[in-house]
């Protein structure tokens, strides 16, 4: 069994506002181990996203992370970092790539430059030597004529490239860690598979562990190793991929499952799930899922469930199991 | 494509471009010259005023050979086309005063004193007004924020006139350390260049301190928003989760995206500047085109404030497209459309 790489034990972090607290995230934890990969599905507003950014320590301002949560990268606690600290553990251990490639580029500045200046942070090459080593970089993540390339600016590349450079920027420095956020929902179908095979490639060469963020499940059913299934702020079913997908536990998860058209499927019209994530300032006493629950009777809003082991390390948060 | 054939369009392209906008420009200072002249014509009074009609002994029939002298009995859009023929050679005409000399003469022996002090403003308010922005901007809302905003809205909000009269009380009268008017002291002459030098820099204190105070809310304001909106751009998330410093991401990338718009700001800003002189010019009885521009506006000296017209609006102009040509050659996105 490998070593654990990242714990994450009761991440709470809300947002203040003047509407009041969001509390975005209530209570995750996760652990992933070196070189694996683990999946966050939800749907959108669901926490995967300020789960991540709560990691990497990015939150805005007017987020905060409860004193309580505790966040062990290689044994040691990244919120009792101090900032310089945190910054030295940003890009070097642990790197992320964001789901718009559009917009998470400098529109001022060359790509080339943009991969420099996260090299020539850490590491003592030259400007010169530097620059070589971007168009290596280039070159691994699949960009032809990467020479001229690294004049080009973030306008002049389509999409698809763009993400590539920024996996090259985030893998420039060797990070143990990659948190990828949604990095093909912007981007078309066939890029999308081009981009998660030079994610699992590099991931296969360079033995780096990879949160992947995604809403898509086909994704999560291909390229990841344990699946964290969250809704509203909190993990209701945590599992190995394939225990998740043979014997979906949570009614959410179910729902999610079902909802994903099938080929030569019997029904004509598709699954869906009704309602939406209730707002998180305001949460009721019991389970959050009640309202759009199937199997939910009055004994789920007495409490709110508990994570528990329902078989051997196949985690839910329903009391109906 | 070719990098070579690349560069070749992108040059036809800006040469199309600069043709289109001078064309543009033409148009509108014709628009600018057309306005003013009837403006300053339909406003009362004459240029001859002084000579007739304070005058008891003036006769109507020397009266109407006067304005005949002057070309004042001619209808005013006639007198336009004359003066547009005249202004397309460069000949702005005679200023109507006693002394008679060719408007632009005028004009020009006062322009350096005018330009010297606006450039040392325009310096001192991007040199301050800048930092402001920025700093504004990363630490938003903060006290040290509010009483920044606080004190270049004071100085946006306060009449120049006032302050100039206020300061030239306390500094000139009370304290008694700064002259309160002029470009030299009497002993001029008689300074060595050091001692001339440090004389000029005690007379412009308050005029320049007067400009950049009243211009500082404008530019830090304009920063300050530009920055935050560059701040929360993804872009600034990707520089800190790749491990930049604080001041890395604020100061190149950032302010890089945030300080384009500033660009065409100094363009913008000259033609304010210059009726800014008018104030500051006659309070502190400086000897520059601002001073001119009230005293011809005053006797109605119809050439000389066409002149200054001309040459406020050349200045406008070319500001603007000076801004562009900036902006294009700061922003990539820009240089290659």
């Amino acid at each position: 069994m490998n070593e654990i790489l990242l714990k994450v034990e009761n991440l709470h972090t809300s947002f203040f506002s003047d509407s009041g607290e969001v509390k975005a995230v209530r209570g995750v934890t996760l652990s992933l181990e070196e070189g694996k990969t683990l999946g966050l599905v939800g749907e959108s507003g669901c926490g995967k996203t300020v789960t991540a950014l709560s990691i990497m320590q990015l939150l805005p301002n007017n987020a905060k992370i409860s004193p309580s949560s505790r966040i062990l990268y290689k044994g040691k606690d990244l919120l009792k970092l101090s900032q310089e600290e945190m910054r030295l553990v940003r890009g070097r251990e642990i790197a992320m790539i964001f789901q718009e490639p559009m917009t998470a580029l400098n529109p001022v500045f060359t790509i080339g430059e943009q991969i420099r200046e996260a090299l020539e942070l850490h590491s003592n090459l030259g400007k010169k030597k530097a620059m070589d080593e971007v168009v290596k970089l280039l070159e691994l993540v699949g960009i032809s004529e990467a020479q001229k390339r690294i004049k080009d600016y973030p306008h002049q590349l389509s999409g698809g490239m763009r993400q590539r450079v920024l996996i090259a920027m985030a893998l420039s420095l060797n990070p143990s860690l990659l948190i990828a956020d949604e990095p093909t929902t912007a981007l078309d179908v066939t890029v999308q598979a081009q981009i998660l095979e030079l994610i699992s490639n590099l991931q296969n060469k360079n033995k780096i562990a990879i949160i992947l963020i995604t809403h898509d499940l086909g994704v999560v059913a291909e390229r990841v190793d344990f699946v964290g299934v969250m809704y509203a702020g909190a993990i209701v079913e945590y599992a190995s991929t394939k225990d998740l997908f043979e014997l979906p536990l949570h009614p959410y998860t179910k729902a999610l499952l079902d909802a994903i058209p099938k080929i030569g499927g019997k029904d004509k019209k598709l699954n869906t799930l009704k309602g939406s994530v209730p707002p998180l300032t305001q949460l009721p006493k019991g389970c959050i899922f009640y309202e759009r629950c199937v199997s939910a009777d009055s004994k789920c809003i007495q409490a709110q469930p508990e994570l528990i082991e329902v078989r051997k390390g196949h985690w839910a948060a329903c009391i109906k199991i | 494509m070719l990098p070579d054939t690349r560069d070749v369009i992108l040059n036809i392209i800006m040469l199309n471009y600069l043709s289109k906008k001078s064309f543009e420009l033409l148009i509108t200072f014709f628009g600018i010259t057309l306005v003013s002249f009837f403006l300053i014509n339909l406003t009362p009074g004459k240029p001859t005023d002084a000579l007739s009609e304070l005058n008891p002994k003036m006769t109507p029939e020397a009266r109407a050979i006067l304005e005949k002298h002057w070309g004042l009995d001619k209808p005013i859009h006639i007198r336009y086309g004359i003066w547009l023929k005249n202004v397309s050679r460069l000949d702005f005409g005679n200023s109507l005063s006693s002394d008679m000399r060719p408007a632009w003469d005028k004009i020009r022996e006062k322009l350096p004193i005018t330009i010297l002090i606006n450039s040392i403003a325009i310096f001192f308010i991007f040199l301050i007004a800048v930092p402001i922005g920025i700093h504004s901007a990363v630490k938003a809302n903060s006290l040290s924020d509010k009483l920044t905003t606080l004190a270049v809205f004071v100085g946006f909000a306060m009449p120049t006139f006032w302050l100039a009269l206020i300061l030239q009380f306390i500094f000139g009268v009370w304290l008694n350390v700064l002259p309160v008017s002029g470009i030299k002291s009497l002993n001029y002459e008689s300074l060595s260049l050091l001692q001339k030098f440090f004389d000029s820099t005690r007379h412009l204190c308050l005029p320049i301190f007067i400009t950049v105070f009243g211009s500082l809310a404008g530019i830090s304001r304009y920063m300050r928003s530009t920055m935050q909106e560059a701040l929360s751009q993804e872009y600034i998330v990707t520089a800190r989760a790749k491990g930049l410093s604080e001041s890395k991401v604020v100061y190149k990338h950032a302010l890089r995206n945030a300080v384009l718009p500033v660009i065409t700001i100094v363009g913008l800003s000259i033609p304010g500047l210059i009726s800014g002189s008018v104030i500051f010019e006659t309070i502190f009885a400086i000897p520059g085109v601002g001073q001119l521009l009230y005293q011809a506006a005053m006797s109605r000296d119809y050439n000389v404030i066409m002149a200054e017209v001309v040459m406020v609006s050349v200045l406008t102009l070319l500001g603007n497209l000076l801004a562009d040509i900036g902006y294009a050659l700061a922003d990539p996105r820009i240089r290659v459309r």
